[in-house]
């Protein structure tokens, strides 16, 4: 019998660092006939549990879409004991990793829709995995909008890819940092989420809204997307409860009868809004 | 054909099992508590309690399960090893649980096999023949008959033996009931055995007549429906200490931790029994605890109890066993709340629906 616990092994192909606390991983499968079962099951919003061995395992969302299907990325802040420890790793170390598991961000379904992301500091990770898809697959939809804030600039992550996304003509992208968080070349807003949200304004016909960021982020955007107009139905986010399995089974994430790891971690805000406050 | 067996010759049981390979585990005294120990000799055997006070849980979910062990090769290469079934789940007898104590494992089997197999749980159970034996008494903390079980219930036995009337102060005689074909092929493997059927005890059936429902399962379902924000819940878990203790004891608790234990260059990863009555269980690396409370931690175990699990796999995930009583430092009924539970539907179904 399969041991469901048991991770495959990946190697630090590239290491960044996006923020003095902050890494991202570039990984990839040693075995191949792994690398392919995990492309053939991967959607994008799954996560997985990734550790330094000797430490533990934590559970990241896949920050990497599954149209690049030659490694899987992470992006981690440096919090507890198992992060520290894969911080402190080095490219062609070797980590374990179980995965993918959970739902997805139903992409598919957006064909033809315009595309609002709006993330909050170490919360772009999971939405940079759906951002990069639907680049990927640039010409299924229709406008892309990023709002973005960090507290401050060297808390901005990818901070490669924002100029990139910022260079292209088919994607709208506004950054921002927290007041007192700019630096003297900053050309960026400055103000938080919620705020420069409802300067920028978007349109909330045919739109879908995908949010991710720190609890106080989330409580303040959406009464401004209540404003815009969009319907609960129409945003969808992804939560991360503790967990140790990421399978069912250690009984630690689950709120109300909801499992995160099973029926989430991608959640519709109308069902977000019928579960109890236990997130 | 009908089969018995003698308290006389449980020695002959116990030299034929180790001699078709099984190990035998029994209740027996260790120290001040009882619990499922090995048994070699009959004498060891401590079959008077009405129950042990830990449950024989640990030999299907172990309290400390290697799941995987790693090793450093070179310089950044690492070689995974899962432990074979023959190292952790050897042929084993469960020998003279009770019913309550048999039904554990097959009522947490649904979540083990839910969507994704979980090995240990499954080669261990394979592995695992149980002999329960049917209550000729019961305490004030039994609630079996109110969670659809019985004192002589068969849910999750592979053999039943039930006490006969022809018993003196040292020795009994039991019937025996194969309910599996694991069960079976046990029994026609070892000796001890006999044929015969021998006259059940009338103890039996004074237990479960006297032993009534306290509480409709279906009802408290009910009231948690909507229950969740009822205040009920600050009052009626004041007093717990968060100790864990009813959950450890418990025979379908099945929480787990994953941790490593070892250095960067070698050591064991391990699932160890974790308890929902503990602030860490759930505290997110940030600070931000979703169930800061005692109050919260109590209405997930009750809830996962009779609320989730049940909606998840139509079994409640309790078996009245009572151990959660019997051992709680400051005498939190488990019995005792969800009576309440009944009472509060019963009583004000408006309010509830409410809020």
């Amino acid at each position: 019998m399969e041991n469901i616990y048991c991770p495959s092994l990946l190697k630090i192909q590239d290491l960044t660092w996006e923020t003095p606390d902050t890494t991202s991983f570039r990984l990839t499968f040693n075995d191949n006939s792994e690398r392919e079962e995990f492309f053939s099951l991967y959607k994008v919003g799954q996560f997985g549990e990734f550790s330094a061995f000797g430490h533990g395992e934590s559970t990241f969302c896949v920050a990497s879409p599954p149209t690049r299907k030659d490694y899987i990325e992470c992006t981690f802040r440096a919090v507890g004991r198992n992060t520290k420890a894969l911080q402190a790793l080095n490219e062609g170390d070797t980590i374990g990793f179980r995965g993918p598991y959970g739902n997805s961000f139903p992409i598919d379904d957006w064909k033809g829709k315009n595309i609002l992301f709006i993330a909050g500091g170490i919360a772009l990770p999971p939405l940079r995995a759906v951002i990069l898809n639907v680049l990927d697959r640039r010409s299924e939809f229709a406008d892309v909008t990023i709002v973005y804030g960090a507290r401050t600039v060297s808390d901005l992550v990818y901070k490669m890819e924002l100029q990139e996304w910022e260079a292209r003509n088919d994607v709208n992208i506004v950054t921002t940092v927290d007041p007192g968080g700019e630096t003297e070349d900053w050309t960026g807003k400055i103000g938080f989420v919620p705020t420069v949200l409802d300067e920028v304004a978007p349109s909330n016909e045919n739109t879908i809204a995908l949010i991710c960021g720190p609890p106080i982020m989330i409580k303040f955007t959406f009464p401004v997307l209540d404003k815009l107009g969009f319907s609960k139905n129409q945003i969808f986010t992804t939560l991360e409860n503790r967990m140790k399995c990421g399978l069912g089974k250690c009984g630690r994430c689950n709120v109300g009868g909801t499992y995160v790891c099973k029926d989430g971690p991608v959640f519709r805000a109308d069902v977000l809004a019928e579960l109890p406050a236990e997130y | 054909m009908a089969l018995s067996i003698h308290s006389d010759d449980f020695q002959t049981l116990l030299d034929s099992l180790r001699e078709a390979g099984y190990r035998c585990v029994g209740p027996a005294r260790d120290g001040t508590i009882t619990k499922f120990k090995p048994i070699e000799q009959a004498g060891d055997l401590f079959l008077d309690e009405i129950l042990t006070t830990v449950s024989p849980k640990e030999f299907f979910l172990a309290e400390h399960e290697a799941i995987l062990s790693y090793r450093m090769k070179g310089k950044s290469d690492i070689e995974l090893t899962t432990p074979s079934k023959e190292e952790y789940a050897p042929p084993t007898l469960v020998f003279g649980c009770r019913p309550c104590d048999a039904a554990g494992p097959d009522i947490v089997k649904s979540v083990m096999t839910w969507d994704y197999d979980d090995r240990f749980f499954l080669d261990r159970a394979d592995s695992t023949v149980i002999a329960a034996i049917a209550c000729v008494e019961a305490d004030e903390a039994c609630f079996c008959t109110s969670v659809e079980l019985a004192p002589d219930s068969q849910t999750g036995a592979d053999i039943l033996l039930i006490p006969s009337s022809n018993s003196t102060g040292d020795t009994q005689e039991y019937s025996v009931t194969a309910i599996t074909e694991k069960g079976r092929k046990l029994i026609d493997s070892t000796k001890g055995w006999k044929d015969g059927n021998p006259e059940r005890a009338s103890a039996i059936d004074e237990v479960k007549s006297n032993l009534k429902p306290s509480f409709d399962p279906a009802k408290v379902r009910e009231w948690l429906d909507n229950g969740f924000d009822h205040e009920w819940w600050n009052t009626a878990t004041l007093s717990c200490i968060g100790c864990g203790t009813c959950t450890y004891t418990c025979p379908t608790c099945h929480c787990f931790d994953i941790v490593d234990e070892g250095g960067q260059s070698e050591g064991v990863r391990v699932k160890n029994w974790d308890s929902c009555m503990m602030s860490l269980f759930t505290l997110h690396t940030s600070g931000h605890n979703p169930r800061p409370l005692k109050s919260n931690r109590f209405r997930q175990r009750i809830m996962h109890k009779f609320k989730y699990y049940p909606d998840l796999f139509e079994r409640i995930l309790c078996t009245g066993c009572g151990r959660c009583q019997r051992h709680c430092p400051v005498d939190m009924a488990l019995k005792g709340l969800l009576e309440q539970i009944g009472r509060l539907a019963a009583e004000t179904p408006d309010q509830v629906a409410a809020g």
